[in-house]
């Protein structure tokens, strides 16, 4: 390591520091030191810490390297940091997002081996929020609390319906947990001051029915169905023809480890809980049932599916015979919520609409299956769970909200396609048209040549919103509306920003080249193209990445210009796509996150062309 | 013969090949289930047509989009528009008078039913006739389903005897022509959508939804708190002066103080000014719509209470910041019993009965101050029909379609379907017909198990209070009475401003543009002959100057071919300079002179708008001083970007990944990337502020939802910029690329410390590019927008109205052009200015190496 790579080390350290002291001026001046220079302490301490270190030290080899590295890391953390969130958000359930304090590593599922089962994933941590003990007070009194609750409360929980089908061990603490959360939004907030035994006597006199329910409707997971409705190609739901017995009992477990029963829960409605045991059994569940037709053969488009699901992430398969075929649902489906849901299935041949973000799956039929159900007015669904390590699950959970980004949005790869044509055109245009504009300002003589520039520069702080109306008109008489070529042709006429950016590094070349060049005879357009632009290289790439990220961001343009969806670049779809899902922000996140990753790697990959371009030509010689 | 067989058979390909399907363009439409669903049913009525929806960008109607397709001709065939501001677009002949097509369908279903009781009653001569008369007046639409049917009941009602099947065709056929009934839709809706006085009222957009407002409250939480009844259950509040006390009573806060519950905030929910306003009596607009009351004493007197509530509850930012960590869906505050009471709109009651069907929560209306009657208001949006659209026939049978019984009633079939795949139990959207309201109430509401009592209750409850609901007033300058409503309201709880001045300011600025619209002068139509002329004559002289002095000087000097090859060079910029720049730039000078909506013809009305601007446009100044404010930000960012190219510009390994991490900020699309700055700068649950709660700050700053000017918005934004200061590292990159190792070696001869050889090699080698990077810096920094239009609005208090975003709602939102090219052409002149000074110092500290 030689003392020049060390130079801009020292540099820099100074820098920062002299920055930093500004800073402080500033807040110490206003007075309101407290508030504002907390942030940026955070921000700047750790750079210039490093950065001084490495510059008084003026240590040489591995050191060196090392404490470079160590601020760049630093700065990394820093400037990566709102990214890292935005992508760690994309990975979390709906509940995670908001909470506080922040969660940074998104849960990971547990594998669930045993359902029904209990869980605390949607309880809040302990202490309750409203509970004004400190931490150490709490786990100190809490063992005791939670002994004289259960005594008191241990029989009515084992009485709830399902309870005695978890484990105990689980069920004592996810239940206890839940009531002292629920219990202390009803305690009056004095009570807390007078100890635990006031509070916990308090909160046991405040448990009423329908406070364990809630709880136990918060903790308790399980598989259920009901039988399936029918729909027909005019789209209406249909029930089932009423037999002898309830259709709910046709379904049947015909191989794994599990097994169909009443449900404890709902008794309005027939459903049949499904408890199954993947450790005893690693093999995939398969329940069937057939169910009599309430339409002719003809008329049937699919079925709906009354579940409710235990969030396990286990995959569901759906087969559906009737008429003598087989249909096979060609999406992966899981288990992966909570409360009951109805689940669509349609025969894709009959309607080919893609509605999957409405919860209707597409079923193609299967080519040569043996065996297959054939009774005349029936029909047979076969259901096959298949068993999820915790490594799946996890998978399955953190890409979630990624495939329903896709579903949501039909037109994905339209957008990308748009994006990365308007990006090439525009990219084109004002390389070409810069660089010869920008030649002709720097090294050409000819009259008005310096008011020309000056106008130039004038453009420049045009604001765009004055010109907008006047050049839409414009673009409309030429038939541009709804057309890309209105957000690339301008491009092809030059930008002011570059025009400047260029001529002022054609500036400073030296006229030796040139002259040699006129001496051989060579044109002013030859001068141009052989000498001026290769040597101006590593400015274009400059005025390429800025096209690159103006036109990638770039969404009032596409937002005037742009009327069909069809044609919207990214940027545009993602501004649609978050007005459309406002709420859905882990859905947001995983669009954005999805928009975001193409670009990194192109920068990643093509800066070799850019920064090291720019690194390797000494432009002043 | 043949050839011209074959010429026509050309002709139908060629007819088919080109327009398989016509379009019909609908915006604004944004996700709807049942919408979709009706939509499809209507293209399965309509053979050959085919809705094209776009949702308009941002779910609501953008109305820079919409004016842009107005004024370029080519605007959608139907928008959904915000209901309220229809009048303001009506009044500027955007929207097409819908009164004969009203009248047209009401036509249409009274010739099904006399066509119906015709053949009932046996008399097919008279439904023959009728017949003849309905398909006359479906002929313009073509080929549709109720045309098909007309035919066959056409063909059945001339044979004898009639066939049984042919009265369910009669009432099918009915219940397709269903027509748009004025009578059958709340006043209130149909009201807002209308505008004009005496002959010239008409109605310009069909009502699609609506909604209104009523009190909230948790009973649990009422009951915690002794506000009961004689029987021990939860009661509201019954008057201002309750809703007052319950609200400060129900307010919790922790040791430290930190509210930790919120009784109720007046306008937190959905609420506003508006209800205090009418609930205390009060009157926006006058009858005649010439004269704005926003400072009537009786509104005053609304803000004056909100204030004072807001107060009670230890001030406005304490509640707001309380409220930033606020979530939506199943963490709605005020189902988690963060919010004890709201004013909020009937879509609440879906999110109770989606995600806390248990919640003992009760509905009443707003109270209103001791004495009088309960009011409330209502929104929801409308269609309407572009001028310029191309098949407004179709467009207005789509709006018919969509109010006929039987679609509203297949749209809350699909939505319910749709939210039992959800999981979620279905509480239908509230329509702008009660006898649609009435049948989805019976339909899916009164027998379904799912719902709780108390919702239907609260759905019923909501429907009777339509009856005496509000509207916001139909005006030409609706959105700017809006906005300054706001304003008012944000002034005065931020005690800027007391109450009554606060109105005040708002009323005088809405009263100055109702005149300038009311009034009398008529001002000249802008001829276009003498100002273009004038622009020639003046440009021609001025480049004729340019070029004979120039000439004179030099141009023995330079060879000709060069000044030829200089043209054609600089000719791709010079084209676009004159077409794309200098040619609109002309327009917008003549503009800054006038009065123009784009929709109309402009009018000339001299320095009105400069003058106006400068003594009373209190909004000028304050954007420009905020703007000027944000010029702090620019070395910042500078000195910033610069210590991260010096950073990269080291020799180490792995340089690749470092510059693109660095770089990353930039890359983010500022729409993502503003989505999660709202978010990490929350004061609540945001990022930054727990880590400064985690480094001991116990009061950390509120960020975006402050007003201050040292750690507020505009703060908030300029982090931001540091945050993808990494975007100009580039150029920094290639100025330290440039500086010749030898400067630094001569320096270190010359015993230059670190200091010295940053002081005296460094910084003069990269003055060109400070220059540079300081230009476009303070010209960037001019045209802040984007920030403020994603992320803040303007707001809080104005705090980040910039100068750029206030052009841009002068132009989009208020209508007002020439005024924006006045403030267009204002900040030309200060960048101009500005950028003028910087390039007449330069020579003083920039080195340029090739001049030297």
């Amino acid at each position: 390591m030689t003392s020049a790579s060390n130079r801009p080390l020292k540099a820099l350290a100074l820098f920062v520091e002299a920055g930093l002291f500004a800073l402080l001026a500033v807040a110490v001046g206003y007075g309101d030191f407290h508030h504002g220079v907390g942030f940026f302490i955070l921000l700047f301490l750790p750079i210039a810490v490093g950065a001084v270190v490495a510059a008084t030290l003026l240590p040489t080899g591995a050191l060196a390297q090392l404490i470079t590295h160590g601020a760049l890391l630093t700065g990394c953390v820093i400037f990566a940091f709102p990214f890292l969130w935005l992508v760690s958000t994309s990975f979390k359930y709906d509940e995670e997002i908001f909470i506080y304090p922040p969660r940074w590593v998104p849960v990971v599922p547990p594998g669930v081996e045993h359902s029904p089962y209990v869980t605390t994933e949607l309880l809040g941590d302990l202490p309750p929020e409203e509970a004004t003990w400190d931490q150490a007070a709490w786990e100190s009194a809490w063992p005791g609390m939670a002994s004289y609750l259960w005594d008191r409360q241990g029989d009515r929980i084992r009485q709830l319906p399902g309870a005695a089908d978890v484990p105990q061990q689980r069920l004592r603490a996810a239940l206890l947990h839940g009531i002292i959360e629920s219990g202390a939004r009803r305690l009056p907030a004095a009570a807390w001051a007078e100890g635990p035994g006031v509070v916990i006597r308090q909160i046991d006199e405040r448990v009423d029915d329908e406070l364990l329910r809630t709880v136990w409707e918060t903790v308790y997971r399980a598989v259920e169905l009901r039988e399936p409705t029918v729909q027909n190609i005019q789209r209406d739901y249909l029930p089932l023809p009423t037999g002898a017995t309830p259709h709910v009992d046709a379904w049947q477990v015909l191989s794994g480890a599990a097994a169909l029963g009443p449900t404890p829960t709902d008794e309005a409605r027939p459903s049949r809980l499904l408890s199954y045991d993947f450790e005893s059994s690693a093999a995939d569940i398969v329940i069937r049932g057939s169910f009599p037709l309430p339409v002719p053969e003809d008329e049937f488009l699919g079925i709906t599916l009354p579940l409710r699901q235990d969030r396990s992430w286990h995959a569901l398969r759906v087969e559906l015979e009737v008429g003598g075929r087989l249909y096979r649902s060609a999406d992966d489906l899981f288990l992966d919520r909570y409360r009951w849901q109805e689940i669509g299935f349609k025969l894709v041949h009959l309607d080919e609409r893609d509605e999957r973000d409405l919860g209707i799956w597409p079923l193609v039929a299967a080519e040569n299956e043996p065996d297959v159900f054939a009774d005349a007015g029936r029909f047979r669904v076969t259901l096959r769970v298949e068993p999820s390590s915790r490594l799946v699950a996890t998978w399955r959970k953190y890409t979630h909200h990624y495939r329903k980004a896709q579903l949501a949005t039909e037109y994905w790869w339209r957008y990308v396609t748009n994006s990365v044509y308007l990006v090439l055109m525009t990219m084109l245009g004002q390389v070409l048209s810069c660089s010869i504009v920008a030649y002709a300002f720097s090294r050409l003589n000819w009259p008005g040549r310096e008011a020309l520039f000056t106008l130039l520069l004038a453009t420049m702080m045009l604001p765009p919103q004055v010109t907008m109306i006047p050049v839409f008109m414009i673009f409309e008489k030429l038939g541009w509306y709804n057309t890309l070529r209105a957000l690339w042709a301008p491009s092809f006429f030059g930008s002011a920003f570059f025009i400047f950016l260029l001529r002022q590094f054609m500036k400073s070349i030296p006229n030796d080249l040139e002259d040699a060049a006129k001496i051989d005879g060579c044109s002013f357009f030859g001068i141009y193209w052989r000498i001026i632009l290769p040597l101006v290289k590593p400015a274009l790439a400059a005025v390429c990445i800025f096209t690159f990220m103006g036109t990638w961001n770039d969404f009032m343009g596409p937002l005037i210009y742009i009327n069909d969806q069809r044609l919207y670049p990214l940027a545009l779809g993602l501004f649609d796509f978050r007005g459309e899902h406002q709420t859905d922000f882990g859905m947001l996140m995983a669009a954005s996150t999805m928009m975001t990753l193409p670009v990194i790697a192109l920068f990643f990959l093509a800066q070799r062309y850019f920064i090291q371009g720019v690194t390797l030509t000494g432009i002043k010689g | 013969m043949t050839g011209w067989r074959l010429s026509l058979i050309l002709c139908l390909l060629w007819s088919t090949a080109t327009h398989p399907e016509r379009e019909l363009i609908v915006w604004g439409q944004g996700k709807d289930r049942g919408l979709d669903a009706a939509l499809r049913q209507f293209e399965v009525e309509h053979p050959g047509w085919k809705v094209i929806t776009t949702s308009g960008a941002s779910g609501g109607m953008n109305p820079q989009k919409l004016m842009c397709g107005i004024a370029g001709g080519a605007p959608p065939d139907l928008v959904k528009q915000d209901r309220f501001s229809v009048g303001e677009w009506a009044v500027r002949d955007a929207f097409i008078r819908l009164d004969e097509y009203v009248i047209a369908s009401l036509r249409g279903e009274q010739l099904a039913r006399r066509v119906r009781s015709a053949l009932a009653a046996g008399d097919s001569g008279m439904a023959l006739a009728t017949l003849g008369e309905l398909q006359a007046h479906l002929h313009p639409l073509g080929d549709t389903r109720q045309a098909d049917l007309t035919r066959s009941l056409h063909s059945a009602a001339s044979r004898q005897p009639l066939a049984g099947e042919t009265l369910a065709v009669a009432d099918e056929l009915v219940s397709l022509l269903g027509g748009i009934h004025e009578q059958r839709f709340f006043s209130a809706c149909w009201e807002e959508a209308s505008f004009g006085e005496a002959q010239d009222r008409g109605v310009y957009g069909i009502p699609n939804s609506t909604d209104d407002r009523a009190l909230y409250y948790n009973e649990d939480l009422l009951e915690r708190a002794g506000l009961v009844d004689g029987d021990g259950r939860a009661r509201a509040p019954r008057d201002w002066q309750e809703l007052h006390d319950f609200a400060r009573r129900l307010t919790e806060r922790d040791a430290e103080g930190n509210m930790t519950r919120l009784g109720f905030a007046p306008n937190y929910g959905n609420s506003w000014l508006y209800i205090y306003g009418w609930l205390n009596g009060g009157r926006f607009m006058s009858v005649d719509g010439r004269t704005c009351s926003l400072a009537e004493p009786r509104i005053v007197e609304a803000l004056q209470y909100m204030v004072r509530v807001y107060d009670t509850l230890g001030g406005i930012e304490d509640v707001e910041s309380f409220q930033s960590g606020f979530q939506a869906d199943e963490f709605d505050p005020f189902l988690t019993g963060k919010v004890a009471m709201k004013i909020d709109g009937n879509w609440t009651l879906n999110n109770i009965a989606d995600f806390a069907p248990g919640l003992r929560f009760g509905v009443a209306p707003a109270p209103a101050p001791a004495g009088r009657e309960p009011i409330t208001w209502s929104g929801g949006h409308s269609w309407a029909i572009p001028a310029g659209s191309g098949q407004p026939d179709m467009a207005f049978e789509l709006v018919r379609f969509l109010n006929t019984d039987r679609i509203w009633d297949l749209r809350y079939r699909v939505q319910a379907r749709y939210a039992a795949s959800r999981g979620r139990s279905y509480v239908p959207v509230m329509s702008p017909m009660p006898h649609v309201n009435a049948a989805a109430f019976e339909r899916h509401v009164r027998d379904n198990s799912d719902l709780p009592q108390r919702i239907k209750d609260g759905f019923l409850l909501f429907d009777r209070l339509m009856e005496v609901s509000r509207f916001r007033p139909v005006t030409p300058v609706g959105q700017l009475l809006w906005d300054e409503h706001k304003r008012a309201y944000e002034k005065a709880v931020h005690h800027t401003y007391s109450p009554v001045e606060a109105l005040e300011q708002g009323q005088a600025l809405v009263q100055t543009e109702l005149d300038l619209l009311y009034a009398d002068t008529a001002y000249p139509r802008i001829d276009w002959a003498w100002p273009v002329a004038g622009i020639v004559i003046l440009a021609a002289t001025g480049l004729g100057i340019l070029l004979w002095r120039g000439g004179r000087r030099r141009l023995r000097q330079l060879a000709l071919p060069e000044s030829i090859a200089g043209f054609v060079f600089v000719s791709p910029w010079l084209v676009g300079l004159l077409v794309l720049t200098a040619g609109p730039i002309l327009v917008s000078i003549v503009y800054s002179f006038c009065r123009y909506d784009v929709l109309h013809p402009a009018v000339f009305v001299g320095l009105d708008n400069y003058r106006r601007l400068f003594t009373d446009d209190p909004l000028f100044w304050k954007s420009l001083a905020n703007t000027a404010f944000m010029m702090i930000g620019v070395p910042v960012g500078m000195a910033v970007g610069l210590a991260i190219a010096m950073l990269l510009n080291t020799e180490v390994k792995g340089m690749q990944a470092y510059r693109t991490v660095y770089y990353l900020p930039a890359i983010v699309p500022m729409v993502a990337a503003s989505l999660l700055w709202i978010w990490v700068l929350n004061p609540e649950v945001g990022l930054v502020n727990s880590l400064l709660r985690t480094f001991g700050v116990s009061d950390p700053p509120n960020w975006l939802q402050s007003s201050s000017w040292l750690v507020g918005s505009k703060t908030s934004i300029m982090i931001m910029g540091l945050w993808s200061a990494g975007s100009g590292m580039v150029i920094w990159l290639a100025g330290l690329k440039g500086i010749p190792e030898h400067l630094y070696e001569a320096a270190e001869i010359d015993g230059a410390g670190v200091f010295g050889r940053f002081l005296y090699v460094t910084l003069p080698m990269l003055s060109p590019y400070i220059f540079f990077n300081l230009i476009m810096g303070v010209i960037g920094t001019m045209q802040v927008f984007t920030q403020a239009y994603i992320m803040t609005e303007g707001g809080p208090d104005d705090s980040t109205m910039f100068y750029a975003y206030y052009l841009f709602n002068n132009a989009f939102r208020y209508f007002k052009m020439g005024y924006a090219s006045a403030l267009a052409w204002i900040l030309f002149l200060i960048v101009l200015a500005l950028t003028l000074f910087q390039l007449k110092v330069a020579p003083r500290w920039v080195h340029y190496e090739s001049d030297g």
